[in-house]
């Protein structure tokens, strides 16, 4: 028995179509009503911002002196953006930062959670050490990678370089423009390997055992059955880390304020950075306002185009 | 139809409670004193809070400590964007006047002309750090740093080299420098030390350096930025003083540095003898000396020191500026000795002639009193390494960013000096 049975009546004699529409409708309001608290978070927190911000990034004003000295002046922000040194560099830092950071970071989150997956003993123990990082504070990361990569030959990672390597003039890491963001992309990748490895993990473990006894009974090697086998079928879960990494990648910022504070130079200014800057140091809240949305907008056509990949080639 | 009569019977009854309630509520909040808040990073004994208190019953002031770190002004601004209990705060090393420009922080003007107070007599030179370009006082200057260079005396003693004159020069600095360095090189302490903040390499140039040409430019190839820059460069590279990389790799410190014995002198504010007083932070058993700035070039005289003003000042969303007015007159007026007990540099120039004043700053330092007494001289030269007006901040951070490459090692000089001017006047004087 259910709605859908139309024919019957109640013992009173109403029909039971409307007795069903009145139903579904205290249901649907209920269902409004238990939405709304929601929504109006939402809307406060995130819509009124982000629509806030679009609409300042139109506009020239100083929040200390009133609504009334809010000044409209069309696309000017957004035609200074292109001109900015300091944001043309956050965004080849940021795009420098994601194309590394988010391949690396996938590709051995994926090994690692296959080798634990099968072939190791403790397994446990070690998926909590390869978690371990994720769950660290970034303050203590941060100021630990700065011991390690510390600039001189006596630095723990470039006594290595010297000793083991001989590599005769070792990086010089945070302090080199060169190789400061390489250092903050080593230790991104480092911390947050431990959250992608769980992820793909579980989902790993979820897979149909089937498939495999018909791969072993077909004669297919492990690596064939890695790559042809596991990979397409973990393909939606990849997916899921690698879109999660791109957006997070963006939003860089923590680990860069407490080791470089964006520099050598620019070399590892980040456009969340700049916004901090803009809005903190030099009190131009609309500008700062109008980098915001540049960054929203290049996070959703990555998001975007993720998403479009991930139809075309996932199952 | 009893329902709405028993409704209408409560509001009968409870309105005129709830209206006496309210009159009464505004009865005691007009007996009670205005509060109001202070924000302070370095705060000096409360007592003198106190004896405000009493002599105006109708205020009371509620501190609040913030840590004193590199976010500390960004925490301060955010109070007094947002509309918060905030009533006066401190700006220091020349941070004020962006935000004068920017409207954060209300004009005393009403409030001095009303009280007739002298701000020239009160604090000479020193009160222009708390002036807009628009001639508005928007800071009262409460305490100072003044640079001069802290050595060590057994260090000195034990090398055989000549403690440091008053009257002496950047190459006397130099040479004394590589003598201590040459010491110390086996025991792994530098000569002298400078630190990285902004604009730290101009303390001795900025006797002569000018920051903007006669028709408002950027300045930086002037002949003393020039030098000041080269002779940073050329104390790191040599091992003199621990170079500007090392000091950002392992976030030193001057005053854990110097008080460890790592290096035999240091360029550094007068604020280090509060951290000198600090045994149980900063332990330490050598004696230190102090000598004045050393002079950069012949044609410089008297004897010099860099500085900096700090300001307390009212944001512009206060409710009691007037309240506000008041305890900061107080406090500058009556709090020199509390402030000079916590090792910094009052700016109350009357309070220069007060032996308690200078007393409570030597208190508790290992200092004599001898050299204590050169930070309190009246006749020192002063100059600043800081860019004021409002344009200075984003000129200086300009500097920064481009001079930590060329102190890094990864662009020439030449370069180096082609961004600034080409950067500052672009993107700070428009030119």
């Amino acid at each position: 028995m259910g709605l859908g049975n139309q024919s019957h009546s109640s013992k009173k004699g109403i029909p039971m179509k409307k007795k069903t529409s009145i139903l579904m409708r205290q249901e649907q309001r209920a269902g409004i009503a238990f939405l709304i608290p929601s929504l109006i978070g939402t809307t406060i927190f995130i819509i009124v911002p982000i629509v806030m911000s679009l609409m300042l990034g139109f506009t020239q004003w100083n929040p200390m002196k009133g609504f009334s000295e809010m000044k409209f002046i069309g696309l000017q922000n957004y035609k200074t953006l292109f001109s900015d040194i300091r944001i043309q560099n956050a965004v080849r830092n940021n795009l420098t930062y994601t194309l590394t950071y988010v391949p690396f970071t996938i590709a051995i989150a994926l090994l690692l959670a296959a080798i634990l997956n099968r072939f190791v003993y403790m397994r446990t123990t070690l998926r909590m050490m390869v978690f371990l990082p994720y769950v660290s504070s970034l303050v203590s990361v941060a100021t630990v990678w700065m011991v390690l990569l510390y600039p001189s030959a006596n630095g723990p990672i470039n006594s290595i370089l010297t000793h083991v390597f001989h590599v005769t003039n070792p990086p010089k890491w945070f302090t080199s423009s060169d190789w400061a963001l390489r250092g903050i992309i080593m230790m991104g990748i480092w911390h947050d390997l431990g959250y992608h490895v769980v992820i793909l993990l579980a989902n790993i473990t979820a897979l149909p055992k089937d498939v495999y006894e018909a791969c072993a009974i077909d004669g297919a090697s492990p690596i064939q059955t890695f790559f042809r086998v596991t990979v397409p079928m973990l393909a939606p879960a990849i997916f899921f880390c690698v879109t999660l990494a791109t957006i997070n990648s963006f939003k860089i910022f923590d680990q860069i304020n407490i080791i470089t504070e964006g520099g050598p130079g620019f070399s590892t200014t980040v456009l969340v950075q700049a916004v901090y800057y803009y809005a903190f140091k030099e009190f131009r809240f609309t500008y700062a306002s109008a980098v915001a949305m540049l960054l929203f907008v290049i996070i959703f056509l990555f998001s975007n185009v993720l998403q479009w990949i991930e139809k075309k080639v996932t199952f | 139809m009893k329902k709405f009569a028993l409704i209408a019977l409560l509001v009968a009854v409870l309105a005129p409670s709830m209206i006496f309630a309210q009159s009464a509520a505004e009865t005691t909040k007009a007996n009670e004193p205005v509060v109001i808040n202070y924000y302070e990073w370095d705060m000096p004994n409360e007592q003198f809070i106190a004896d405000f208190e009493a002599e105006n019953p109708g205020i009371k002031v509620e501190v609040h400590i913030i840590p004193s770190n590199g976010d500390r002004a960004t925490k301060l601004d955010t109070l007094a964007m947002s509309g918060s209990d905030m009533d006066v705060f401190p700006i220091a090393d020349g941070d004020q006047f962006l935000r004068m420009e920017n409207g954060l922080l209300a004009s005393l003007d009403e409030f001095i002309a009303a009280d007739g107070f002298d701000m020239n007599a009160a604090f000479g030179d020193f009160a222009e750090w708390g002036v807009g370009s628009d001639g508005h006082v928007y800071g009262i200057p409460y305490r100072m740093t003044k640079t001069v260079v802290f050595y060590n005396m057994d260090m000195f003693d034990a090398a055989g080299v000549a403690y440091p004159t008053d009257d002496w020069t950047l190459e006397q600095y130099i040479e004394t420098a590589r003598k201590m360095a040459a010491w110390g090189k086996d025991q792994g302490i530098y000569g002298t030390y400078m630190h990285t903040y902004n604009n730290e390499w101009a303390t001795m140039a900025g006797q002569v350096g000018q920051w903007y040409t006669a028709d408002g430019k950027c300045n930086i190839k002037d002949p003393a930025w020039v030098k000041a820059l080269e002779v940073r460069n050329m104390l790191d590279s040599e091992g003199t003083q621990m170079s500007f990389t090392e000091i950002k790799a392992v976030k030193a410190a001057i005053n854990a540095t110097f008080l460890a014995g790592k290096e035999a002198m240091v360029t550094a504010g007068s604020w280090l003898v509060r951290d000198i007083k600090n045994q149980e932070k900063f332990p330490h058993n050598f004696r230190i000396g102090i000598a004045y700035m050393p002079r950069f070039n012949e044609t410089v005289t008297g004897n010099r020191s860099n500085f900096s003003v700090s300001v307390l000042t009212v944001p512009e969303n206060s409710e009691h500026k007037a309240e506000a007015w008041k305890f900061i007159k107080y406090y500058t007026e009556k709090a020199s000795a509390a402030i000079a007990a916590t090792g910094n540099m009052p700016t109350y120039l009357p309070a220069y002639s007060d032996p308690n004043v200078v007393d409570s700053f030597a208190s508790g330092s290992n200092v004599e009193m001898q050299y204590i007494e050169k930070l309190f001289a009246k006749d020192i030269q002063f100059s600043t390494n800081k860019i004021l007006g409002g344009n200075g901040a984003k000129y200086m951070t300009i500097i920064g960013e481009e001079t930590t490459l060329f102190f890094n090692g990864e662009k020439s000089l030449e370069d180096t000096l082609n961004n600034i001017e080409a950067r500052v006047n672009a993107e700070v004087l428009g030119k």
